[in-house]
Protein backbone atom coordinates (compact mmCIF):
# COMPACT_ATOMS: atom_id res chain seq x y z
CA UNK A 1 0.00 0.00 0.00
CA UNK A 2 2.10 2.50 -1.28
CA UNK A 3 0.19 5.36 -0.25
CA UNK A 4 -0.73 4.73 3.04
CA UNK A 5 2.83 4.25 4.00
CA UNK A 6 3.45 7.61 2.54
CA UNK A 7 1.09 9.10 4.64
CA UNK A 8 2.63 6.83 8.08
CA UNK A 9 5.93 7.96 7.26
CA UNK A 10 5.02 11.75 5.71
CA UNK A 11 3.52 12.05 9.61
CA UNK A 12 7.16 11.21 11.48
CA UNK A 13 9.01 14.51 11.16
CA UNK A 14 5.62 16.37 11.52
CA UNK A 15 3.59 18.10 14.17
CA UNK A 16 1.22 16.29 16.74
CA UNK A 17 -1.45 14.80 14.84
CA UNK A 18 -4.87 13.12 15.10
CA UNK A 19 -5.65 9.75 13.50
CA UNK A 20 -8.91 8.72 12.55
CA UNK A 21 -9.39 5.06 11.69
CA UNK A 22 -13.35 4.50 10.47
CA UNK A 23 -11.69 0.50 10.92
CA UNK A 24 -11.22 -1.89 13.83
CA UNK A 25 -8.85 -1.23 16.79
CA UNK A 26 -5.62 -3.00 15.63
CA UNK A 27 -1.49 -3.50 17.68
CA UNK A 28 -0.41 -2.82 14.57
CA UNK A 29 -1.34 0.72 13.71
CA UNK A 30 -0.45 1.99 17.19
CA UNK A 31 3.38 0.04 16.85
CA UNK A 32 3.34 3.05 13.82
CA UNK A 33 2.20 5.10 15.42
CA UNK A 34 3.90 5.25 18.83
CA UNK A 35 6.52 7.79 20.01
CA UNK A 36 4.97 10.36 17.53
CA UNK A 37 2.58 12.39 20.22
CA UNK A 38 -0.31 11.00 17.90
CA UNK A 39 -3.75 10.70 19.24
CA UNK A 40 -5.73 7.80 17.57
CA UNK A 41 -9.61 7.88 17.51
CA UNK A 42 -10.95 4.40 16.66
CA UNK A 43 -14.43 4.42 15.35
CA UNK A 44 -15.13 0.34 14.51
CA UNK A 45 -17.67 1.29 11.97
CA UNK A 46 -17.20 -2.37 10.88
CA UNK A 47 -18.47 -3.35 13.90
CA UNK A 48 -22.03 -1.56 12.81
CA UNK A 49 -21.79 -3.54 9.62
CA UNK A 50 -24.69 -6.21 10.45
CA UNK A 51 -26.64 -3.20 9.19
CA UNK A 52 -24.66 -2.33 6.33
CA UNK A 53 -25.79 -1.04 3.34
CA UNK A 54 -29.05 -0.24 4.08
CA UNK A 55 -29.54 1.47 7.19
CA UNK A 56 -25.82 2.77 7.98
CA UNK A 57 -24.79 6.09 8.59
CA UNK A 58 -22.64 7.63 10.55
CA UNK A 59 -24.36 10.20 13.70
CA UNK A 60 -21.95 11.79 15.88
CA UNK A 61 -23.42 8.70 18.62
CA UNK A 62 -21.43 6.30 16.48
CA UNK A 63 -18.20 8.47 17.07
CA UNK A 64 -16.26 7.61 19.86
CA UNK A 65 -17.17 9.68 22.98
CA UNK A 66 -14.42 12.16 23.30
CA UNK A 67 -14.60 15.87 22.70
CA UNK A 68 -13.80 17.38 18.84
CA UNK A 69 -11.98 20.29 19.46
CA UNK A 70 -8.80 19.26 17.83
CA UNK A 71 -9.67 18.32 13.98
CA UNK A 72 -8.79 14.99 12.48
CA UNK A 73 -5.66 15.56 10.58
CA UNK A 74 -5.67 12.15 8.86
CA UNK A 75 -8.26 9.36 7.93
CA UNK A 76 -8.40 6.04 7.23
CA UNK A 77 -11.64 4.21 5.42
CA UNK A 78 -9.83 1.17 4.14
CA UNK A 79 -12.28 -0.45 2.24
CA UNK A 80 -15.43 0.91 3.42
CA UNK A 81 -16.36 3.27 0.57
CA UNK A 82 -17.31 -0.21 -1.12
CA UNK A 83 -19.82 -1.08 1.32
CA UNK A 84 -22.18 2.38 0.61
CA UNK A 85 -23.52 3.58 -1.86
CA UNK A 86 -23.41 7.39 -2.94
CA UNK A 87 -26.08 8.99 -0.70
CA UNK A 88 -24.48 7.28 2.18
CA UNK A 89 -20.42 8.56 1.26
CA UNK A 90 -22.15 12.01 0.86
CA UNK A 91 -23.40 11.83 4.47
CA UNK A 92 -20.22 10.44 5.75
CA UNK A 93 -18.07 13.17 4.13
CA UNK A 94 -20.18 15.65 5.34
CA UNK A 95 -19.63 13.83 8.77
CA UNK A 96 -15.96 13.99 8.06
CA UNK A 97 -15.05 17.40 6.81
CA UNK A 98 -17.04 18.79 9.71
CA UNK A 99 -14.32 17.28 11.83
CA UNK A 100 -11.66 18.00 9.44
CA UNK A 101 -8.06 19.79 9.74
CA UNK A 102 -7.59 22.16 6.97
CA UNK A 103 -4.34 20.06 5.42
CA UNK A 104 -6.89 16.87 6.19
CA UNK A 105 -5.86 13.97 4.23
CA UNK A 106 -8.11 10.75 3.65
CA UNK A 107 -7.16 6.75 3.03
CA UNK A 108 -9.42 4.82 1.17
CA UNK A 109 -9.62 1.31 -0.86
CA UNK A 110 -11.79 0.16 -3.66
CA UNK A 111 -12.58 -2.78 -5.20
CA UNK A 112 -11.58 -1.79 -8.87
CA UNK A 113 -10.09 -4.65 -11.21
CA UNK A 114 -12.66 -7.43 -10.29
CA UNK A 115 -16.23 -7.71 -10.42
CA UNK A 116 -16.81 -9.07 -6.91
CA UNK A 117 -15.47 -8.24 -3.23
CA UNK A 118 -16.54 -10.02 0.04
CA UNK A 119 -19.69 -9.33 1.52
CA UNK A 120 -18.28 -7.71 4.62
CA UNK A 121 -15.80 -4.62 4.92
CA UNK A 122 -12.22 -5.99 5.40
CA UNK A 123 -10.41 -6.62 8.87
CA UNK A 124 -7.17 -4.54 8.11
CA UNK A 125 -4.17 -5.01 9.56
CA UNK A 126 -0.29 -4.64 10.36
CA UNK A 127 2.23 -7.35 10.67
CA UNK A 128 5.22 -6.80 12.98
CA UNK A 129 6.65 -6.01 9.47
CA UNK A 130 5.00 -3.35 8.44
CA UNK A 131 2.85 -4.89 5.91
CA UNK A 132 -0.80 -4.64 5.90
CA UNK A 133 -3.23 -7.61 5.78
CA UNK A 134 -6.83 -8.44 5.19
CA UNK A 135 -8.35 -10.91 7.87
CA UNK A 136 -11.72 -12.25 8.27
CA UNK A 137 -13.44 -10.89 4.98
CA UNK A 138 -15.99 -12.82 4.21
CA UNK A 139 -15.49 -15.56 1.72
CA UNK A 140 -18.94 -14.65 -0.09
CA UNK A 141 -18.83 -12.30 -3.02
CA UNK A 142 -20.97 -9.65 -3.88
CA UNK A 143 -20.94 -7.16 -6.87
CA UNK A 144 -18.65 -4.45 -6.72
CA UNK A 145 -19.38 -1.09 -7.20
CA UNK A 146 -16.16 -0.36 -8.83
CA UNK A 147 -16.13 3.52 -7.79
CA UNK A 148 -13.81 5.40 -10.44
CA UNK A 149 -11.89 8.12 -9.17
CA UNK A 150 -14.60 10.83 -10.59
CA UNK A 151 -17.53 8.85 -9.09
CA UNK A 152 -15.99 9.39 -5.37
CA UNK A 153 -15.60 12.48 -6.06
CA UNK A 154 -18.86 13.43 -6.85
CA UNK A 155 -20.26 11.76 -3.69
CA UNK A 156 -17.84 13.49 -1.80
CA UNK A 157 -17.53 17.03 -2.74
CA UNK A 158 -15.78 18.09 0.44
CA UNK A 159 -12.69 15.74 -0.84
CA UNK A 160 -10.44 15.61 -4.14
CA UNK A 161 -8.71 13.19 -5.43
CA UNK A 162 -4.67 13.53 -4.75
CA UNK A 163 -3.06 10.72 -5.72
CA UNK A 164 -3.94 7.22 -6.57
CA UNK A 165 -3.05 3.89 -8.01
CA UNK A 166 -3.90 0.80 -8.96
CA UNK A 167 -2.57 -2.31 -6.57
CA UNK A 168 -1.23 -5.39 -7.66
CA UNK A 169 -4.55 -7.02 -6.11
CA UNK A 170 -6.76 -5.02 -7.99
CA UNK A 171 -7.16 -2.63 -5.72
CA UNK A 172 -7.77 1.14 -6.41
CA UNK A 173 -5.64 3.08 -3.80
CA UNK A 174 -6.75 6.61 -2.70
CA UNK A 175 -5.55 9.53 -1.05
CA UNK A 176 -8.27 11.96 -0.95
CA UNK A 177 -7.42 15.62 -0.03
CA UNK A 178 -9.93 18.16 1.76
CA UNK A 179 -10.92 20.73 -0.49
CA UNK A 180 -10.72 24.34 0.46
CA UNK B 1 -16.31 -7.12 50.26
CA UNK B 2 -12.91 -7.36 49.33
CA UNK B 3 -11.06 -10.63 49.31
CA UNK B 4 -7.64 -9.91 50.42
CA UNK B 5 -3.75 -11.23 50.49
CA UNK B 6 -1.19 -9.48 51.84
CA UNK B 7 -3.38 -6.47 51.63
CA UNK B 8 -3.53 -3.31 53.49
CA UNK B 9 -4.57 0.44 53.03
CA UNK B 10 -7.99 -0.13 51.00
CA UNK B 11 -10.03 3.05 50.93
CA UNK B 12 -13.85 2.89 49.32
CA UNK B 13 -16.53 5.25 49.60
CA UNK B 14 -19.69 4.68 48.30
CA UNK B 15 -22.27 2.45 48.65
CA UNK B 16 -24.46 -0.88 47.15
CA UNK B 17 -21.99 -3.47 47.79
CA UNK B 18 -23.79 -6.67 47.85
CA UNK B 19 -22.36 -8.95 50.18
CA UNK B 20 -19.07 -11.25 49.45
CA UNK B 21 -18.31 -13.60 46.59
CA UNK B 22 -17.13 -17.17 47.51
CA UNK B 23 -13.87 -16.98 45.97
CA UNK B 24 -11.84 -14.75 44.91
CA UNK B 25 -10.23 -13.83 41.31
CA UNK B 26 -7.19 -14.90 39.75
CA UNK B 27 -4.81 -11.80 39.69
CA UNK B 28 -2.98 -11.72 36.33
CA UNK B 29 -0.72 -8.22 37.48
CA UNK B 30 2.54 -8.15 37.61
CA UNK B 31 2.67 -9.50 41.05
CA UNK B 32 0.87 -12.78 40.03
CA UNK B 33 3.06 -13.30 37.43
CA UNK B 34 6.15 -13.28 39.88
CA UNK B 35 4.72 -16.13 42.12
CA UNK B 36 3.61 -13.62 44.57
CA UNK B 37 -0.22 -12.93 45.76
CA UNK B 38 -0.66 -9.42 46.72
CA UNK B 39 -3.34 -8.37 44.84
CA UNK B 40 -6.53 -7.58 46.30
CA UNK B 41 -9.40 -8.57 44.39
CA UNK B 42 -13.27 -8.12 44.07
CA UNK B 43 -15.31 -11.27 43.34
CA UNK B 44 -17.72 -11.82 40.79
CA UNK B 45 -21.23 -11.10 42.24
CA UNK B 46 -19.72 -8.11 43.91
CA UNK B 47 -21.52 -5.01 42.91
CA UNK B 48 -19.32 -1.20 44.13
CA UNK B 49 -20.27 2.05 43.48
CA UNK B 50 -18.27 5.05 44.76
CA UNK B 51 -14.57 5.93 44.71
CA UNK B 52 -11.80 3.55 45.34
CA UNK B 53 -8.39 4.56 46.44
CA UNK B 54 -5.32 2.04 47.31
CA UNK B 55 -1.97 1.48 47.20
CA UNK B 56 -1.94 -2.35 46.41
CA UNK B 57 -2.87 -4.03 43.24
CA UNK B 58 -6.14 -4.93 42.66
CA UNK B 59 -8.38 -7.62 40.43
CA UNK B 60 -12.14 -6.63 39.10
CA UNK B 61 -14.24 -9.76 38.31
CA UNK B 62 -17.59 -7.82 39.74
CA UNK B 63 -18.78 -4.77 39.20
CA UNK B 64 -17.34 -1.41 39.83
CA UNK B 65 -19.42 2.01 38.89
CA UNK B 66 -17.27 5.17 40.29
CA UNK B 67 -13.43 6.47 40.55
CA UNK B 68 -10.33 4.32 40.39
CA UNK B 69 -7.09 5.74 42.21
CA UNK B 70 -4.30 3.27 42.37
CA UNK B 71 -1.80 5.68 41.02
CA UNK B 72 1.28 3.86 41.77
CA UNK B 73 -0.10 -0.04 41.64
CA UNK B 74 -2.08 -2.31 38.64
CA UNK B 75 -5.44 -2.36 38.02
CA UNK B 76 -6.73 -5.65 36.11
CA UNK B 77 -10.22 -5.85 35.03
CA UNK B 78 -10.76 -9.58 34.96
CA UNK B 79 -12.68 -11.42 31.96
CA UNK B 80 -15.98 -11.48 34.00
CA UNK B 81 -15.08 -8.00 35.16
CA UNK B 82 -17.16 -4.82 33.95
CA UNK B 83 -16.14 -1.21 35.23
CA UNK B 84 -17.90 2.30 34.25
CA UNK B 85 -15.37 4.06 35.80
CA UNK B 86 -12.64 6.54 35.81
CA UNK B 87 -9.43 5.53 36.20
CA UNK B 88 -5.91 6.48 36.99
CA UNK B 89 -3.16 3.75 37.56
CA UNK B 90 0.71 3.13 37.34
CA UNK B 91 -0.63 -0.02 34.65
CA UNK B 92 -4.09 -0.76 33.75
CA UNK B 93 -4.52 -4.85 32.14
CA UNK B 94 -8.03 -5.35 30.29
CA UNK B 95 -9.79 -8.57 29.83
CA UNK B 96 -13.37 -7.38 30.30
CA UNK B 97 -15.48 -4.38 29.90
CA UNK B 98 -14.44 -1.22 30.36
CA UNK B 99 -16.86 2.20 29.61
CA UNK B 100 -14.96 5.16 30.88
CA UNK B 101 -11.55 6.80 30.62
CA UNK B 102 -8.62 5.09 31.50
CA UNK B 103 -5.39 6.88 32.33
CA UNK B 104 -2.08 4.79 33.19
CA UNK B 105 1.22 6.50 33.95
CA UNK B 106 2.99 3.18 33.21
CA UNK B 107 0.97 1.18 30.22
CA UNK B 108 -2.39 0.14 29.59
CA UNK B 109 -3.00 -3.51 27.99
CA UNK B 110 -5.84 -4.95 26.01
CA UNK B 111 -6.73 -8.29 25.87
CA UNK B 112 -8.49 -9.77 23.38
CA UNK B 113 -11.53 -10.77 25.40
CA UNK B 114 -11.45 -7.18 26.34
CA UNK B 115 -14.58 -4.65 25.56
CA UNK B 116 -13.51 -0.96 26.24
CA UNK B 117 -15.99 2.24 25.19
CA UNK B 118 -13.68 5.67 26.17
CA UNK B 119 -10.80 7.16 25.76
CA UNK B 120 -7.62 5.89 26.72
CA UNK B 121 -3.97 7.50 28.04
CA UNK B 122 -0.83 5.82 28.73
CA UNK B 123 2.44 6.07 27.51
CA UNK B 124 2.72 2.47 26.60
CA UNK B 125 -0.58 0.76 24.70
CA UNK B 126 -0.64 -2.68 23.48
CA UNK B 127 -3.61 -4.34 22.31
CA UNK B 128 -4.20 -7.87 21.39
CA UNK B 129 -6.27 -8.86 18.08
CA UNK B 130 -9.81 -9.90 18.88
CA UNK B 131 -10.30 -6.78 21.42
CA UNK B 132 -12.93 -4.78 20.47
CA UNK B 133 -12.20 -0.52 21.34
CA UNK B 134 -14.26 2.33 20.22
CA UNK B 135 -12.93 5.94 21.42
CA UNK B 136 -9.55 7.80 21.72
CA UNK B 137 -6.46 6.32 22.33
CA UNK B 138 -3.98 9.12 23.37
CA UNK B 139 0.23 8.21 23.73
CA UNK B 140 1.30 11.76 23.76
CA UNK B 141 1.70 11.85 27.99
CA UNK B 142 2.58 15.55 27.58
CA UNK B 143 -1.18 16.27 26.26
CA UNK B 144 -3.14 18.47 28.99
CA UNK B 145 -5.09 15.17 29.84
CA UNK B 146 -2.44 13.22 31.19
CA UNK B 147 -0.23 16.38 33.00
CA UNK B 148 -4.00 16.45 34.79
CA UNK B 149 -4.45 13.07 35.76
CA UNK B 150 -0.94 12.76 37.05
CA UNK B 151 0.99 16.01 37.60
CA UNK B 152 4.18 15.82 35.31
CA UNK B 153 4.73 13.65 31.87
CA UNK B 154 5.39 10.07 32.60
CA UNK B 155 9.00 9.01 33.40
CA UNK B 156 8.84 7.53 29.50
CA UNK B 157 8.05 9.87 28.06
CA UNK B 158 11.72 11.96 28.51
CA UNK B 159 13.47 8.58 28.18
CA UNK B 160 16.26 9.30 24.96
CA UNK B 161 14.04 9.67 21.70
CA UNK B 162 13.98 6.84 19.40
CA UNK B 163 14.25 7.69 15.56
CA UNK B 164 11.13 7.90 14.95
CA UNK B 165 10.99 10.59 17.19
CA UNK B 166 13.66 12.38 17.01
CA UNK B 167 12.97 14.65 14.14
CA UNK B 168 10.15 16.40 16.27
CA UNK B 169 12.70 16.54 19.58
CA UNK B 170 14.66 18.05 17.73
CA UNK B 171 12.64 20.74 16.36
CA UNK B 172 11.18 21.47 19.66
CA UNK B 173 14.80 22.35 21.10
CA UNK B 174 15.86 24.27 17.82
CA UNK B 175 12.59 26.47 18.33
CA UNK B 176 14.16 27.01 21.93
CA UNK B 177 17.48 27.88 20.82
CA UNK B 178 18.44 30.41 17.94
CA UNK B 179 21.01 29.57 15.48
CA UNK B 180 20.77 25.82 15.17
CA UNK B 181 19.52 24.35 12.00
CA UNK B 182 15.45 23.51 12.39
CA UNK B 183 16.20 20.57 10.21
CA UNK B 184 15.14 17.20 11.74
CA UNK B 185 16.97 13.73 10.23
CA UNK B 186 15.59 10.21 10.46
CA UNK B 187 17.87 7.89 12.17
Amino acid sequence: MPLLEDLLVESDATRHRVWLDLGTAQNGLLLRLRNRRARLIVADLPASRAVLPTQWYLPDAQLPPQNWHSPVDRILAWDLLDYLDAPQIRQLAERLASHAAPQCRMHALVHYAAPGMPAQPGSWRFDRDGALHAATISSTLVPAPRYSPKALEKAMPQFRVERTVLLNNGMQEFIFALCH
Amino acid sequence: MFHKRDTHNHEVRGSDTPAPAPAPAESHGPSAAAGRSVAASIGPSISIQGELRGEEDLVVEGKFKGTVQLKKNTLTVGAKGSIDAEVYAHTILVDGTVNGDLYASERISIRKTARITGNIFAPRISLEDGARFRGTIDMDTENEAFRKAFGTPAASSVKPATPAERPVAEAARNAQAPGKSGSGTHG
